[in-house]
């Protein structure tokens, strides 16, 4: 079940998709396996900002995760109470939206760099 | 329990609290009526016990159902010898849980409910104007 995102983050329901893309790429199998807690693998030490939007995905993947395994509760009649769902699913929002957030800024520097006259 | 988000989850433990009161309440008011023979024993209220969770690096972190204590055991013993679990003399026991109390019980965890999600919108609504502040 995805996540509801607000129509303002369409780019980032893509950026979502290709998390989850990249998780579906494990073997198949009917209940998600949590996603390795450091997404991005690098040979050096990430600092600055790219440790803080690498942590900012550790967390959506992993609060993804826990709206995934809620809504699988409630699909199957295991969810034993409906503000745990209500609670993962509106931390994941939140998450999501959050790097959109993140997103935008460091795109907007980017192309402010781009555009700098020299 | 901890993450970016936490003020959401702690109304979200204090939503679990209310709602095992009100299944305590439900139940208490559902077997309110049950005669059972002298010789065992009368259904026996339920009390929610909730306690807040401690926190071990300070900060808050919202309550939890610690246990559920059982009421007395004797109830009420009333004269019914008409009814089939009477004893030799006549008597029946019977539950001493008050309605009425029981209601203003489910009024409270009902409001108390609807407080924490009320806590839970605007804790919501607080982090979605933060992620506002940088548009």
């Amino acid at each position: 079940m995805t996540v509801p995102i607000p129509p303002a983050s369409s780019a980032g329901s893509a950026l979502t998709t290709t998390l989850r893309d990249s998780d579906s790429a494990q073997p198949n199998v009917a209940v998600p396996t949590p996603p390795p807690t450091a997404a991005v693998e690098s040979p050096t030490t990430i600092e600055g900002f790219a440790k803080v939007v690498n942590d900012a995905l550790d967390t959506v993947s992993q609060l993804e995760y826990g709206a995934d395994s809620a809504s699988q509760q409630a699909a199957t009649g295991d969810l034993s109470s409906v503000s745990d769902f209500m609670v993962a699913t509106s931390d994941a929002q939140l998450a999501t939206e959050m790097t959109v957030a993140i997103r935008d800024k460091a795109l907007a520097a980017f192309n402010d760099i781009l555009t700098m006259q020299i | 329990m901890s993450g970016p988000f936490h003020s959401m989850s702690i109304s979200g433990s204090g939503m679990d609290v209310y709602q095992t009161w009100l299944d305590a309440i439900a139940d208490n008011v559902a077997n309110i009526n049950n005669v059972s023979p002298t010789s065992g024993a009368a259904f026996q209220e339920r009390f929610v016990i909730a306690q807040a969770q401690e926190s071990r690096r300070g900060g808050y972190e919202g309550a939890y159902v610690e246990k559920v204590e059982l009421g007395d055991p004797n109830g009420q013993v009333v004269f019914q010898p008409e009814h089939p679990m009477a004893d030799e003399e006549g008597f029946v026991r019977v539950p001493s849980i008050d309605l009425a109390q029981q209601m203003t019980h489910m009024l409270v965890a009902q409001r108390a409910y609807q407080a924490n999600v009320s806590a839970f919108r605007s804790a919501r609504d607080a982090y979605q104007r933060a992620l506002e502040i940088g548009r």
